[in-house]
């Protein structure tokens, strides 16, 4: 599924948060969106998501105004993963996860078992073992993945991942963004470690200030005239030759 | 080939065994509110009366027996139950609604707006076309309640008209105490004890005023309410992480909070136009539910209706028969119930966060 953002800017309760931003998805990318606190990512995700519509410009789903798409139906394509996501509420792991079915709630056509869909999606976030728990006691990397696994159980064609390595160990970390990778959907996600969104990503949008500072392969657009740019601080990039990837390397 | 959403066995027995569980309370309690009273009428003729009523056939009952449990305490343990469920209902709804544990039925309001209508009918003596005493009062009171909703939720809508829950809070304790100022000014200017004791008395709720007409009333607006509620539980559900998640998930959040805070704010009225604002109800019994069924609410808004109606005709029949030859108000009993089991869910809280 494309996803477009066409020259949109988005005034929200007085603040200009985003300014003639535009960029595109294409069909079955990871898309990094990087910048500073601030910069505008989380608003960013939240039109692409068709959680809320900018004050003008527009964002196009597969040529459809994503505004004029039945929000079920919308739920039923777009996953969005909260940076923070809280209840006060006695629910179990499984009973989040879910949640995730509930756009697909009485639909007969090609049903699929409910409980099979929901096992999948908690084996690839690698939360089955904490099924059963209450989600009060998880801790908060584990919240974290039973939060993406409820994500994989809507069957999205495009996931948005606010943050999604927050709170994860390292291990967890690469486990997540390798698992978004293999699944092979459409994604965007916001993320502030610049060396997981180089080996990740196939896509980098730089965001600061509410404005498009760059965009292009990741691989092209990580240099440090950038990073010193966006976030101030004199860095390296380079190809790390036993890891095989590209690497940032800070001066303090 | 087609496949239905299979449930599991284990869930399918609960849901049976529930089901046989609440209707022997439901049966027990009932029972026990129409025996109960002035005078005790043995079990087997309050079924016996019940039972020719219903058109079966060779059952032979006093004339006394028929009068007492079915004109005066069925539809009134009738009004109880559904007016139990409605509050309970409402409860469940609002709380998770605004996602706040101390919501109630009276959250927009209600209560406070519908006294100032009471009031302006008991003291000032306002009259209206034919309507006399108690049905005055109750027209006035639902009116008030209408007009006290209507002014929380022009307060409470914000420029994109969401009705964000903190404003709607807000709006509701602010619009509740300036009715409560005129209430207490009028009362208190008026210098009619009668009046003073009347309004007491209205305040805290009763049912003793309820007869067939009422409590058809009541239990078909219950009924709409539940089947209304109901066809949200997964929308509901969706709350549980808060509206963005909601909206992810596919829920019209606008909508969705509309539709039942004006529903059950409407509900809520309507009870309280029969019965008065009857406390702690609507507050306690869904943390009980919540505590015995879990937060999802296909299980929990059933399980709030019926503990909310066997907790109010449980009230009711200790209200009438606690002190002999006097009414006890049925909201203190409620408050008397409900205040240490709301302590006591508070302290468990406590405990386990």
């Amino acid at each position: 599924m494309n996803l477009e953002v066409q020259d949109v800017t988005w005034v929200r309760r007085g603040t200009r948060v985003l300014e003639h931003v535009s960029a595109s998805v294409p069909t079955g990318s990871v898309t990094g969106l990087i910048g500073p606190n601030g910069s505008g990512k989380t608003s960013l995700l939240t039109l692409l998501a068709g959680l809320a519509r900018p004050t003008s410009g527009r964002v196009v789903l597969e040529g459809r105004d994503i505004g004029a798409i039945p929000i079920r139906e919308r739920a039923r394509i777009i996953a969005l993963l909260e940076q923070q996501a809280t209840t006060s509420l006695d629910l179990t792991a499984r009973q989040v996860v879910e949640l995730g079915r509930i756009p697909h709630r009485g639909r007969r056509a090609g049903a699929v078992r409910t409980a099979d869909v929901v096992r999948q999606a908690m084996a690839d976030a690698d939360v089955l073992h904490v099924a059963d728990r209450r989600w009060q006691t998880l801790s908060g990397g584990e919240r974290q993945r039973v939060q993406l696994a409820r994500s994989l159980a809507q069957q999205p064609s495009i996931l948005m991942l606010d943050e999604p390595t927050n709170h994860l160990d390292l291990g967890h970390q690469i486990g997540l963004l390798r698992t978004v990778r293999r699944l092979g959907i459409t994604t965007v996600a916001a993320l502030h470690d610049l060396d997981l969104a180089a080996a990740y990503c196939d896509r980098l949008v730089v965001l600061d200030g509410g404005r498009v500072v760059a965009h292009g392969p990741a691989a092209e657009l990580l240099s440090s005239p950038l990073i010193e740019h966006t976030y101030g601080v004199r860095a390296e990039v380079e190809h790390h030759s036993l890891a095989q990837r590209l690497t940032v390397v800070w001066h303090p | 080939m087609l496949q239905r959403k299979e449930r599991p066995a284990r869930w399918r027995n609960r849901t049976v065994g529930s089901a046989v569980i609440v209707s022997v309370l439901l049966g027990a309690t009932v029972s026990l509110a129409l025996m109960l009273g002035s005078v005790q009428v043995p079990v087997v003729s309050v079924w016996e009366v019940v039972g020719r009523r219903l058109g079966v056939p060779g059952l032979d009952v006093s004339l006394l027996d028929d009068r007492i449990v079915w004109q005066l305490r069925l539809p009134r343990v009738l009004g109880a139950a559904a007016t139990g469920a409605g509050l309970a209902l409402c409860g469940a709804v609002l709380q998770s609604l605004t996602r706040n544990d101390l919501a109630d039925p009276y959250l927009l309001g209600i209560s406070n707006g519908a006294a100032v209508g009471a009031v302006s009918v008991i003291v000032l003596g306002v009259s209206f076309a034919g309507l006399v005493g108690t049905a005055l009062v109750g027209a006035g009171a639902f009116v008030g309640a209408l007009a006290a909703l209507a002014l929380v939720l022009t307060l409470a809508t914000g420029r994109s008209g969401a009705l964000p829950p903190t404003r709607v809070v807000l709006a509701g304790v602010a619009v509740g105490q300036m009715c409560a100022a005129y209430t207490s000014f009028v009362v208190m200017m008026s210098g009619d004890h009668d009046a003073a004791r009347r309004v007491l008395g209205w305040t805290l709720g009763s049912l003793a005023g309820i007869r067939w007409n009422g409590a058809l009333v009541l239990v078909g607006l219950v009924v709409l309410a539940f089947c209304l509620v109901m066809a949200y539980t997964r929308a509901l559900d969706a709350f549980a992480f808060g509206e963005v998640a909601a909206g992810s998930l596919g829920v019209g959040v606008r909508s969705t909070r509309w539709t039942l805070m004006v529903a059950t704010a409407v509900v809520t009225a309507g009870l309280v136009a029969f019965t008065g604002a009857i406390g702690f109800v609507g507050l306690v019994v869904p943390h009980l539910a919540r505590l015995l069924c879990g937060p999802l609410h296909r299980t929990l808004l059933p399980l709030s209706a019926v503990g909310g109606a066997l907790l109010l005709v449980l009230a009711d029949t200790a209200a009438r028969t606690v002190v002999p030859g006097q009414e006890v108000p049925v909201g203190v009993v409620t408050a008397a119930v409900g205040a240490p089991v709301f302590v006591w869910l508070l302290h468990r809280q406590g405990s386990t966060a």
